[in-house]
């Protein structure tokens, strides 16, 4: 068990920077999260952490001990990897087994032959083994020690994978992209059974996706990262409602978060064309995005006037249908498409072409500087909650 | 700098150290040796040499003995390439065909390609020895049939008794040859038939669809040019291979080079002088005469793959 | 009407076919029925494959006045030459094979092969798998120049630098060795060429996952990189032994007096230019037989692979 910090980690290949100045602190037993579209540098982060790549400048600690320098096998970290890399020439058994034979017995116990005739060989080889039968147990994978990984389903070799990072019992868990591998319905499971494991073990867990639903679902805290940047480090709950940059709150969430161009007066009142935004900034006198999430939106009658739009497509959920229409009004927002999360029943009523109104429900929108970065709002213009119950369809 | 990126690049140089000091000294290094030698007209255990700048490929092209490795040689080359590939297509191409049995003639016609050539150029020797061979066995039996008296050089031979294959100067190259597209047709039918299992047969159903209704238009359109990539390197490696004959050429004619030296192909005249005859300037230019035919075919056939890539 | 035809063709085809694998086989079926023939039957080329495989008197042998002691040669008793030459009848097929053996050291010939053949393919494995690692897994300075290097020597053939070896080796006093034999061949090229683009096709996960348990990068190369690579390892034996094996112009360039050191295809010379009234024709076609067959008969065995292995060459 132990925290890990990162301290103005940079990783500078030829050709561009890949990282540009990482700070993290994961505290102990931490199940964290570093999310982001390919090429964010999340993969290499997580390299670096294991050792498996030099960074160019910045510390690793882990524990408290600076790592730099000291081989990936000897950091008693473990990974999973997106392919498994399980070795495919041995079994099951083999491979959870040898990251303890080369890490408890010595070269002359590991020689062939020589090796098995030491008497410290017998009593070590009598743990290793108690060992791997243990995670095998956990994993319920006993049945498949004897098989090779040729043989076993992408789940299966998902449990292996896990079983041989987990028998040398590391302080830290990193994982690159262990689900990607798997058929949707699986992905899913697997989330609540690494979950479930994490708690179990209450080791740290540095978990790399590209997927912000495994994200939200699965961390303690999400660090999201873009351009080789962390723009933002904070619990699901924050990510998703409290994002502090425009594209936090686009990659959280899915649907994506709708847009839309407004303009914020010297007085920090909002103008976003069509909505009725009540809420207050800091901010004045400049051009800003607003963003709001599907479910924030709902349909008004036409002489409660809103954004006027018309439905372009609906996309069934079963539970949800998320209804997608487009910005109709000549001014800045025209052509946009917005999103807008209602129940079946309301959907019901609307076709494709429908004329429909659109405005906010009682949350209110975020609001975003031309520089991504969110615009606090002033305390007394949060809305009022009587209107919460407002969410008639058109 | 740490760890991963040293060690990662201190175990690449370590590991690829043995392999580049092994190129360099068996491969780079002799092969300049070899252009420095031929210029001049060193010999082992003599104490010193002298440099005679190109004399030694002026005799090449001057002397009757080399022009007449040269023509060996070519005859050799330029006979055995085209026949082995054309056997070797026709063969994978009906043996692709068959119904069954396919598998049969595949492994028969492979097994020269696996046999020692030394061990069967001398069998072949023996089999087509004026006397006790079988093939002028099995030809004289059949002067008793007479159709085959219409056949004139059948008639006379029948007479004047069958050709020595391999002693008499007008047949000697040609005998070299016929062993060595019968060791190596086998070879240039495997590659085909494995670009043949290549070709996706919905490509012939269109094709029949198409229009294309005989076997001759349906191979012009659809199986010549999908094996066209294989020829390419088909002829390179079989006009390489063909250059470098040795082994049927010592196998017949003990150390020689066949009646009038009508055989002495290019490696066998290397042999000669430069290690029988410890001429080394003579056989080092006679090696890079070699290198260079080898060069040539070599970058014909990247520039023809280099440029394919491009069309396509 | 259609199915007729193609009856026709069908037939016509393996006609053909027939008709080519008979030229193709005439010579080792000449060598397997001679190696079993008395001379006279060669001569006359007479008793069908097998021979009649009467007894036949070993003229050698009874010129040795061997066995049963009379070798001081004062056999003057005619029951005592009837002795030796009942001692010295063989079953032709007995004596071609014998005398092969007896005649030259065929067995160390084979021996010498089996060597030489052995030597030069683990030194290429031990020389080719680690570089091939390294220019396919390993980031170091220098890397795609030595690719660039690994695609030239590929172009290069070995015979062209023959002489400059053959110079340097008999300045070392080192031809008629096995040195001769072996060390111009430790460095494959093109098994430098193949392995690495086997090991491309591994992902680097599987690397990065042996870093993590613990191995250094040599117990990688052989522990997880070659187990991986066992398909291509295989064809790369057969293409590298079939090659040896059968080569005979560098033995022939290095070995110039020591018999003890021949290699197969050079164990024939023992048997020529003498002969020529066909009674050295049996044993040299049983030795021509012995040579030949280990790779023959391990092609029967396992087709598929030799042909990979033989053809390899073309992925070039």
């Amino acid at each position: 068990m132990a925290t890990i910090e990162l301290r103005e980690i940079r990783k500078a290949f030829p050709k561009a920077d890949v990282l540009k100045g990482v700070n993290l602190r994961i505290g102990d037993g931490e199940f964290v999260s570093l999310v982001g579209p390919s090429g964010c540098g999340k993969s290499t982060l997580l390299r670096i952490i294991a050792g498996l790549e030099d960074q160019t400048s910045g510390d690793v600690l882990i524990g408290g001990r600076n790592v730099g320098g000291i081989r990936p096998s000897a950091r008693d970290l473990a990974m999973v990897f997106q392919s498994y890399a399980l070795y495919p020439h041995l079994t099951v058994e083999e491979n959870i087994r040898t990251p303890l034979r080369l890490r408890d017995l010595t070269t002359t116990e590991r020689l062939p032959f020589v090796g098995p005739l030491l008497p410290s060989h017998r009593s070590k080889m009598r743990a290793i083994d108690a060992a791997v039968a243990e995670t095998a147990n956990t994993l319920k994978i006993t049945q498949l020690l004897n098989r090779r990984p040729g043989h076993l389903s992408g789940g299966q070799r998902q449990r292996v994978a896990l079983g041989r990072a987990m028998v040398r019992k590391p302080v830290a868990f990193l994982m690159d992209e262990p689900l990607s591998n798997l058929d949707a319905a699986l992905r899913v499971h697997m989330r609540s059974e690494l979950s479930e494991l994490h708690r179990a073990l209450g080791s740290t867990f540095i978990y790399v996706t590209h997927d912000q639903a495994e994200a939200l679902t699965m961390s303690d805290r999400i660090a999201v990262m873009m351009g080789g940047e962390i723009l933002q480090v904070a619990t699901p709950d924050q990510v998703y409602d409290d994002p502090q940059d425009l594209r936090v709150a686009e990659f959280i969430g899915s649907p994506k978060i709708n847009t839309l161009p407004a303009t914020v007066d010297s007085e920090g009142r909002i103008t976003a064309p069509g909505l009725s935004v009540r809420q207050r900034l800091h901010a004045t006198s400049q051009d800003i995005t607003i963003a709001v999430r599907s479910e924030h939106l709902r349909f008004c009658k036409a002489e409660e006037g809103g954004l006027s739009a018309k439905v372009v497509h609906k996309e069934n959920l079963g539970s949800d249908v998320f209804v997608h229409a487009r910005v109709s009004d000549m001014g800045p927002a025209g052509g946009n498409r917005v999103v807008v999360r209602v129940t079946p029943e309301t959907a019901h009523m609307l076709h494709v072409g429908s004329p429909v109104n659109i405005d906010l429900t009682t949350k209110g929108v975020m609001a975003f500087a031309t520089d991504n970065s969110r615009l606090a709002n002033r305390l007394d213009s949060t809305p009022r909650p009587a209107e919460a119950a407002v969410a008639v369809g058109a | 700098m740490t760890t991963a990126s040293v060690s990662s690049a201190r175990a690449g140089l370590l590991f690829v150290a043995p392999a580049v000091i092994l190129m360099a000294g068996v491969l780079l290094l002799p092969i300049i040796a070899v252009a420095v030698l031929s210029l001049t007209d060193y010999s082992l255990g003599s104490p010193e040499f002298n440099w005679v700048g190109f004399e030694n490929y002026g005799k090449i092209f001057s002397q009757s003995r080399y022009q007449g490795m040269i023509q060996a040689t070519l005859t050799y080359v330029l006979v055995v390439t085209p026949l082995s590939i054309g056997l070797g297509l026709g063969a994978a191409l009906l043996i692709n065909s068959l119904r069954w049995g396919g598998a049969f003639y595949k492994t028969v016609y492979f097994l020269p390609v696996m046999a020692t050539l030394m061990a069967m150029s001398i069998v072949w020797s023996f089999t087509l020895h004026p006397t006790l061979g079988i093939v002028n066995q099995s030809l004289a039996s059949l002067c008793n049939v007479e159709a085959m008296q219409y056949w004139g050089w059948f008639h006379r031979s029948c007479e004047q008794g069958f050709p020595l294959w391999l002693g008499d100067r007008n047949y000697a190259i040609w005998t070299v040859c016929f062993v060595g597209i019968w060791q190596g047709f086998g070879f240039n039918m495997v590659l085909y038939l494995a670009g043949l299992t290549s070709v996706p047969s919905e490509l012939y159903q269109a094709a029949e669809i198409d229009g294309a209704s005989s076997p001759w238009e349906r191979f012009r359109l659809v199986t010549w040019p999908t094996l066209w990539p294989t020829t390419v390197f088909v002829v390179t490696i079989t006009a390489i291979r063909s250059f470098q004959v040795f082994d049927v050429v010592h196998g017949f004619y003990d150390q020689g080079a066949g009646p009038s030296r009508s055989a002495y192909v290019i490696l066998v005249a290397m042999y000669e002088k430069g290690v029988k005859e410890n001429l080394i300037g003579i056989g080092a230019a006679i090696a890079v005469l070699y290198l260079t035919f080898v060069l040539i075919l070599a970058f014909v056939q990247k520039s023809v793959a280099a440029k394919r890539e491009q069309v396509a | 009407m259609t199915a007729h035809r193609f009856t026709i063709t069908e037939t016509l085809k393996h006609l053909v076919l027939i008709l080519g694998a008979i030229v193709v086989a005439l010579p080792f079926y000449v060598m397997l029925s001679s190696s079993l023939k008395s001379p006279g039957e060669i001569e006359r080329n007479e008793g069908g494959f097998f021979g009649s495989q009467a007894l036949m008197v070993d003229e050698y042998c009874m010129k040795r006045g061997e066995p049963e002691g009379f070798a001081n040669g004062n056999v003057s008793s005619e029951t005592a030459l009837a002795n030796l030459r009942e001692s010295c009848s063989k079953r032709p097929a007995l004596f071609n094979y014998a005398t092969a053996f007896s005649e030259a050291p065929l067995l160390r010939y084979l021996l010498n092969g089996v060597i030489v053949t052995a030597s030069i393919f683990l030194l290429q494995v031990l020389v080719a798998v680690p570089a091939a690692y390294a220019l396919s897994k390993l980031r170091f300075w220098g890397r795609d120049m030595v690719f660039s290097l690994v695609l030239i020597c590929l172009l290069l053939p070995v015979h062209a630098v023959a002489l400059p070896l053959y110079i340097v080796l008999a300045k070392l006093g080192l031809t008629n060795s096995y040195a001769a034999l072996v060390i111009p061949w430790t460095i494959s090229v093109f098994g430098i060429f193949l392995m690495r683009q086997f090991f491309s096709t591994v992902p680097d996960d599987l690397v990065d996952a042996a870093r993590m348990d613990g191995m250094t990068e040599w117990s990688i190369v052989w522990k997880v990189m070659l187990p991986t690579a066992v398909p291509a390892l295989l064809a790369f034996a057969i293409f590298s032994v079939v090659a040896h094996w059968n080569d005979y112009f560098w033995p022939r360039m290095v070995l110039t007096g020591d018999r003890s050191l021949f290699t197969p295809p050079l164990g024939l010379d023992e048997f020529r230019g003498g002969g020529g009234d066909g009674s050295l024709y049996g044993p040299m076609m049983a030795t021509a037989t012995v040579i030949v067959a280990p790779l023959i008969v391990a092609f029967l065995l396992a087709q598929r692979r030799f042909v990979e292995g033989i053809t390899l060459s073309g992925m070039k």
